[in-house]
């Protein structure tokens, strides 16, 4: 066996998310004592209503990376979902139905990118680009490319505008999402196996585990996210946008590794991913602060992936026992 | 209840050019240690995929305690008490050890909203640990963590937390240091006096003598014996049993006789843990055969001598000349070329055409004549020709992609591509291995 030094980097990967909220922490109290309008509760909110979306975003995308996946379709099912959402809600004025509408997409280009990936055994990579670009160009078609209103009567638009207790309506979501991510993935049996078949498929089909519905399962997940996210961006933006997804999947992905979620599968939780998605949140906010030029922000977050991705490589084999 | 646990009768599989089993029969009794012995491609693995569910067998039955039983899924054979812990392992890295013993039978509490019960399955896990004299490990430790040898731990407890009846183990000390196997005998000798069947496959004869209460030999798909173990049999007993044939007919004559000229010297090659002082002269046109048991270092030097793999001292001559830079690179233009023991990764680009893959390391003489760094198509077409009919390549389709040529029909296309090198030294690991006769003759 190694001597403290793997023990020590073994128990911090371990807790990722604790030492990460540590890292968050530091780094909150640096830029809370060197700038003036960091403390500020504007300021603070919204740091977290600007990585609500991440967020839910992410935990979809922990069970995708988890489970041995990848997406790269959620922006673009977020977009579709945030337009029909909209429309949906202006013709009925019903949340109830433009809340289904969003889950429903959601749903459905998950099953779509998880069936053809399994059952047709295409590469998870192109089938969610296609998936992408089928949502992304739907958007565009239904909207002729205009953003679509939100009504102020809506439930997004209060969800989205409003606020609580002095707190906005959005933050509250993350609790919610998160929670309910976490518990899925986490405490019950189906979870657990969705993250066995991401960390070896072939363990996990000698143990008598459905491989192909475990699989389909995490991308509909991952799907269901993106189409709640997608109302929920409707109502933070105040619009139904086309192209309103952007880089945000990207971004999903990158917090879920940031949070812990091994590439390869078959490790991470969703608290992680929130974790690792304030983490970049904050660290764009700070640059703000800081009056970096704006443009700075995302080669920035580049580095810190590929820092923490190096880290995690470099600390588990460290960690491994060996006889040696 | 019958007298055996498991009876395997008339088993019979065909997979696409090799019949590999043609009616083995074998049984187990409780408590007792049956040893599965037989070449590489014996059909020893097919054999005990059948058992595991892997591979559903095209002829007979198994029965368990008498009971026949339809094995078609994996789950089918965990959930009858067979557990199998085959050489590569089947463990979920990034999970904790008892989080791997439970996997598919998962541990709930909570009545309407069931939570996994992830202390209870640790709770559990440690016991089982314990049980196999393995109190320092923690359940709560992840796979990725641990030493082959405790991964192999948790294989076992995986089978054991089954209350598995029937354990197999497929060369389980290949990977273990001698202190680490003497723990797996102890374990091994714990179970069958807790009166679990036990199929032990090996290539080591030694301990097949040390550990068997019977002993079934398996040549080309076919039980050539079984017989009980006792202080009278001998390893010569066994190794009849396991390549006892008789010399084929199909092996060619030999026509040249070496000369005297050596072409290829390895002076004092070293491998700290894998090979130790490897001298070898290879004459011109000698056939030089290297021959040792699975784990011998057999791949392992060959390998090494053409730069695939690193060597800690030695000197490498070739044509008496010195080649100082050990790489795949350098030996080939010396002309030394390897055809890998393991054909379809190391050998094809499997994913590519037959003619690309000759085409692959022979570029340099497929250029335009004026411009060396344009292609020559034509050039191409006339060599990948040439040696498709050279070595009759089966079917004669160039375009076809390389995996689905038959295996003898692969090997040739190894060598095709690189006989067009005209190498002085060739180096030809395991190449009948897996394929039928004829190629076989052929190659």
């Amino acid at each position: 066996m190694k001597g403290k030094k793997g023990n020590l980097l073994a128990w911090i990967l371990e807790r990722r998310a604790l030492s990460l909220a540590v890292l968050i922490l530091v780094l909150a109290v640096i830029m809370a004592l060197t700038t003036t309008t960091f403390t500020k509760s504007e300021n603070l909110f919204n740091i977290f209503k600007q990585a609500t979306i991440n967020i839910i975003l992410a935990t979809g995308m922990t069970f995708i990376i988890s489970g041995g996946g990848i997406d790269l379709s959620v922006a673009n099912i977020m977009s579709l979902s945030c337009v029909l959402t909209c429309i949906v809600y202006n013709a009925t004025h019903s949340d109830i139905l433009s809340i289904l509408t969003g889950a429903l997409i959601g749903v459905a280009a998950g099953i779509a990118n998880g069936v053809l990936a399994t059952h047709f055994e295409l590469p998870p990579f192109i089938v969610s680009m296609g998936i992408s670009n089928v949502c992304g160009g739907l958007a565009l078609v239904i909207t002729k490319g205009f953003p679509v209103l939100v009504s102020d009567q809506s439930l997004m638009y209060k969800i989205g505008q409003k606020s609580t207790f002095g707190i906005p309506n959005l933050i509250y979501m993350i609790p919610l999402f998160v929670a309910i991510g976490q518990f899925i993935l986490r405490e019950t049996v189906l979870g657990s196996r969705m993250q066995a078949v991401g960390g070896n498929p072939v363990a996990a089909a000698l143990s008598g585990l459905n491989v192909k519905f475990m699989k389909v399962l995490t991308t509909t997940i991952g799907g269901l996210f993106a189409g709640i996210s997608g109302y929920l961006l409707a109502g933070r933006l105040n619009s139904g946008s086309p192209s309103s997804g952007g880089t945000l999947g990207m971004d999903a992905i990158c917090a879920t590794v940031v949070g812990g979620t091994s590439m390869m599968g078959g490790g991470g939780d969703v608290v992680g991913s929130m974790v690792g998605a304030i983490l970049m949140q904050l660290i764009k906010n700070g640059l703000t602060q800081y009056e970096v030029n704006m443009y700075w922000q995302t080669a920035v977050i580049g580095v810190v992936l590929i820092a923490v991705c190096a880290i995690d490589v470099i600390a588990r084999k460290a960690s491994t026992l060996t006889n040696k | 209840m019958s007298e055996y646990v498991l009876e395997m009768k008339g088993i019979g599989k065909d997979f696409p050019g090799v019949r590999a089993l043609d009616d083995v029969s074998f049984n187990l009794k409780a408590g007792e240690i049956h040893c599965l012995i037989g070449e590489n491609g014996a059909g020893k693995s097919t054999l005990i995929k059948c058992l595991g569910g892997i591979h559903m067998p095209d002829q007979g039955e198994i029965l368990i305690d008498g009971e026949p039983l339809k094995i078609d899924t994996a789950k089918v054979s965990k959930d009858h008490g067979i557990g199998i812990i085959y050489q590569e392992f089947n463990l979920v890295p990034g999970f904790t050890i008892a989080e791997n013993i439970y996997l598919g039978r998962e541990y709930t509490k909570g009545k309407r909203l069931k939570r996994i019960d992830r202390e209870s399955m640790f709770r559990d896990a440690d016991e089982i640990l314990q049980s196999l004299g393995q109190e320092h490990l923690s359940s709560k430790v992840r796979v990725y963590q641990l030493t082959i040898s405790q991964q192999q731990m948790v294989e076992i407890s995986k089978a054991v937390s089954n209350k598995s009846k029937v354990i197999v183990f497929d060369e389980p000390t290949a990977v273990l240091t001698q202190k680490e196997t003497d723990l797996l005998f102890e374990i091994i000798a714990r179970l069958k006096k807790e009166g679990t069947g036990i199929i032990y496959i090996t290539h080591r004869l030694d301990e097949v003598l040390m550990l068997a209460d019977r002993i079934t030999g398996l040549r080309d798909g076919k039980v050539t014996g079984t017989i009980n173990n006792s202080p009278d049999v001998t390893k010569d007993d066994l190794v009849a049993m396991m390549v006892g044939r008789k010399l084929d007919a199909y092996y060619p004559e030999r026509k040249a006789a070496p000369s005297k000229e050596v072409v290829f010297e390895a002076k004092d090659f070293n491998l700290s843990g894998v090979f130790k002082d490897v001298n070898l002269k290879l004459h011109k046109g000698e056939i030089l055969g290297i021959c040792g048991l699975v784990g011998a270092g057999r791949t392992e030097t060959m390998k090494s001598f053409i730069g695939a793999l690193p060597h800690d001292t030695g000197e490498i001559f070739v044509d008496g000349e010195q080649v100082h830079k050990i790489t795949p690179y350098e030996l080939i233009k010396h002309g030394m070329v390897l055809l890998p023991e393991d054909r379809k990764n190391e050998g094809l680009s499997l994913a590519q055409k037959a003619s690309t893959n000759l085409c692959i390391p022979n570029y340099d003489q497929l250029t335009r004549d004026k411009v060396k760094w344009v292609l020559d198509h034509k050039k191409e077409k006339e060599f990948v020709d040439k040696y498709f009919n050279m070595l009759m390549v089966k079917p004669q389709l160039p375009d076809r992609l390389a995996m689905h040529f038959s295996g003898g029909n692969q090997q040739k296309l190894i060598i095709a591509k690189w006989m067009a090198r005209n190498p002085h030294v060739l180096i030809m690991d395991e190449p009948t291995r897996g394929i039928d006769v004829n190629a076989k003759a052929d190659i």
